[in-house]
């Protein structure tokens, strides 16, 4: 496999060695580094200056045994059919810019890290292998990855709750792989728990735990089901098979937390409306693929009634609502 | 270390090297009053020197919004927290030892060069405490901008009786900032390779590319983080002063020397800079009242030094902005900022005459004379009696040819009654 690295990662991580080394009174790599550099100031014209500095610098990061960190986790995932031969590493500030993205003719994979990332040899591992097995999902048939079609037919608002549960349920599912392959770090098991209880707040906490467990032990999903889970509690159950587990013979009883989100507006609400026959007429005018269950907040259980009570289409429901 | 004079903390302090004074000082005084945030001055600044590859993050002149922002951020807080670690709690003026040469009273506290010892790192004791900011700290010069600082505690919220003076309760002002072209530049100590140069006719602050190696001290120590690092030639760089321009070698100027770029682009006339004599006995500037520059910092004091405490004996002066609460502008230019908003609000006759020669034209002013002329307008400031006169001030150069001639009244232009419209 084929890597690069970003110069300014390069050489961030360089420095930063340097100044470990200094101080544990270490000079000797500082030293060496300035001896080189030195040359080059000296011996090498302005223009090709830069150029021979990230040389150095890349020089060093790999004597330094980073370039080897990454192949070796690398070498774990390449090696299947598809799987990319470039691989480039660019530099980040931000922990959640972190990630991996294949190129579309799939041929090259790119990774964007930060430094401090890169410098832990555990955070880099988990990292690499969390992002790597997101790679070989896509890359299987079986997985059926496809982002030509939205998630909600619904509306953009909709759209970015499913994309996060969807994001955050094959995270979690990747991570329960992780762990019984040994690879998990500590605590993260825990995250993960409170991301999957944030997006899931109407299950209620006991519910919760066990749709978490289930998903985390799960043999792994497939695109197509992952889909299905992001629409809802009760989705997400049938997926697993645990409904009935869950739910019992009765119908689901959503559980709507203090603070947690109103899926139509996506704001934290501790005013949740009762969700009548006339509300759930009104929303459905918008928006059809809303469920009682799923919740409403008040303001937009007003919104909604307001604009209902105002509408031609909605002969059913009266001024009188609003008054 | 060697012992040198620094009149602006009224004391001697400790230094790398020996105490030696150029012929002439480059100086200036902002007006942080008139700013209105333009960034004018900045990209005067960036289109004449900074506009080549690798000099991306570099901004020679910048303005920042105080207290939130910075550039690199937080490098006024963090330096004084340094500070305050090495020595805490004794960080103080006594501004009761006050006389010629100690203007605003005596430093009690330590400069960047003396607590430098008291940090002893792995290649031990620093030249001057410092730290090299992270790049991210250079990556948002306009971080905090116009974002005002409101009741203690409480985030996100204005005083609602935030604006009445003397003090606003809400408020945020433009730090207009350069190189200082101190006369004890922290950079220059710091620098193992002897790369920068304090010019002996001058005194303006560069770094010799030549011999600079990209170590970065001078970026760690200069606490105004004024120096930047150019990562595709691997130097260092910074403010030049615009040297060609205070030499006369500017294309237009008909060898005249004129102020900056920044100085020459401010279109809120916040801006003067000029060139002090130097006393080589004392190492104090030479007294010279018709100097704008000398009378508005050593005469009329009305221009204070930014933050005196660091012990570089800065080049750039300030009139504080009247608005802000005290304790914050005694902390950013020491005793003085009292009586300089005192004479800044109530100016006298001269100030207000030297007032109206700030960014008049683009020579550097090395005297001036104010001719009389007549009552026009009469008030009261904070309870006492203040005239205006209509005074006249003329701006001279070096050589004494007349540069300028303002009247404290804006001057009016009549147009014929029959194309009173016309332009």
């Amino acid at each position: 496999m084929f890597l690069t690295f970003n110069d300014a990662l390069c050489e961030i991580l360089v420095e930063n060695e340097f100044q470990d080394g200094l101080s544990k009174g270490d000079f000797q790599l500082r030293d060496s580094f300035r001896k080189q550099a030195d040359e080059i100031y000296t011996k090498v014209t302005l223009r090709k200056r830069e150029t021979s500095f990230f040389t150095l610098y890349r020089r060093f990061f790999s004597k330094l045994g980073y370039t080897e960190r990454v192949k070796g986790i690398l070498e774990e995932f390449s090696g299947g059919d598809g799987f990319p031969e470039e691989c480039y590493f660019a530099r980040t500030f931000r922990e959640d810019e972190e990630g991996a993205q294949l190129s579309e003719d799939g041929v090259r994979l790119g990774f964007q890290i930060r430094a401090e990332t890169l410098r832990d040899p555990e955070q880099c591992a988990y990292l690499l292998r969390h992002e790597l097995t997101h790679i070989l999902d896509i890359l299987d048939p079986a997985f059926d990855y496809d982002t030509s079609r939205p998630l909600s037919e619904v509306s953009p608002s909709e759209e970015s709750l499913f994309r996060d549960r969807y994001r955050t349920l094959w995270d979690l599912s990747i991570d329960g792989r992780l762990e019984r392959k040994g690879f998990l770090p500590q605590d993260l098991k825990d995250r993960r728990a409170s991301e999957f209880r944030s997006l899931f707040l109407n299950l209620g906490v006991e519910a919760a735990e066990q749709v978490f467990a289930a998903l985390w032990n799960d043999r792994r999903p497939s695109s197509g089901e992952l889909r299905q889970m992001v629409t809802g509690a009760v989705s997400l159950c049938a997926v697993l098979n645990i409904a009935a587990e869950i739910f019992g013979e009765g119908e689901f009883q959503p559980t709507f937390g203090p603070g947690s989100s109103c899926p139509l507006c996506q704001f934290p609400t501790h005013e949740w409306a009762e969700p009548t026959e006339e509300l759930s007429r009104a929303v459905n005018e918008e928006y059809p693929a809303w469920e009682p269950t799923q919740g409403i907040c008040s303001q937009c259980a007003n919104r909604y009634l307001f604009t209902a009570a105002f509408s031609t289409n909605s002969p059913g429901i009266t001024r009188k609502i609003i008054e | 270390m060697s012992q040198v004079y620094n009149w602006q903390l009224g004391r001697k302090m400790a230094y790398p090297f020996e105490e030696k004074h150029p012929d002439h000082q480059f100086a200036f005084v902002f007006n942080i009053n008139r700013c209105i945030g333009c960034q004018t001055c900045s990209m005067a600044c960036k289109s004449t020197w900074t506009f080549s590859k690798g000099q991306e993050y570099m901004w020679w002149n910048n303005v920042e919004s105080k207290p939130y922002g910075g550039y690199p951020q937080n490098w006024d807080v963090k330096a004084l927290q340094m500070l305050e670690k090495a020595n805490p709690g004794k960080q103080e003026w006594d501004a009761t030892k006050n006389g010629a040469r100690r203007p605003y009273g005596a430093y009690g506290g330590m400069t960047m060069f003396e607590a430098a010892s008291r940090r002893i790192g792995p290649e031990g004791p620093q030249r001057v405490l410092g730290y090299l900011p992270s790049d991210e700290e250079w990556r948002f010069p306009n971080t905090g901008e116009d974002a005002a600082k409101g009741p203690k505690g409480a985030r996100g919220t204005y005083d609602k009786q935030g604006a009445s003076l003397p003090e606003h309760n809400s408020w945020f002002f433009y730090l207009q900032r350069i190189c200082n072209h101190c006369t004890y530049p922290a950079c220059l100590a710091a620098c193992p390779r002897k790369a920068i140069y304090k010019r002996p006719e001058d005194g303006i602050v560069l770094i010799d590319q030549e011999r600079c190696r990209g170590y970065r001290k001078c970026v760690e120590a200069c606490p105004y983080k004024k120096p930047m690092f150019r990562a595709n030639t691997r130097t260092s760089e910074k403010c030049i002063g615009c040297y060609p321009r205070i030499e006369g070698k500017e294309e237009l100027s008909n060898g005249t020397p004129w102020e900056t770029r920044c100085m020459a682009a401010c279109v809120g006339k916040i801006r003067m800079q000029g060139l002090v004599g130097i006393d080589k006995k004392t190492g104090d500037w030479s007294n010279d009242p018709q100097n704008p520059i000398y009378f508005l910092v050593k005469k009329e004091k009305v221009a204070l030094p930014l933050y005196p405490q660091f012990g570089t004996e800065p080049n750039g002066y300030y009139i504080p902005p009247r608005w802000v609460p005290r304790p914050y502008l005694h902390q950013m230019f020491g005793p003085g900022v009292e009586e300089a908003i005192e004479r800044y609000t109530a100016p006298s006759r001269e100030l207000l005459a030297v007032m109206q020669l700030f960014r008049a034209q683009q020579a550097i002013i090395a005297r001036f004379e104010i001719k009389e002329g007549p009552k026009v307008y009469e008030t009261k400031i904070n309870g006492k009696p203040w005239a205006l006169f209509n005074d006249t001030v003329i701006g001279y150069d070096a050589k004494g040819n007349e540069l300028v001639r303002m009247t404290v009244e804006e001057g009016l232009q009549k147009r014929p009654a029959e194309r009173a419209n016309s332009i």
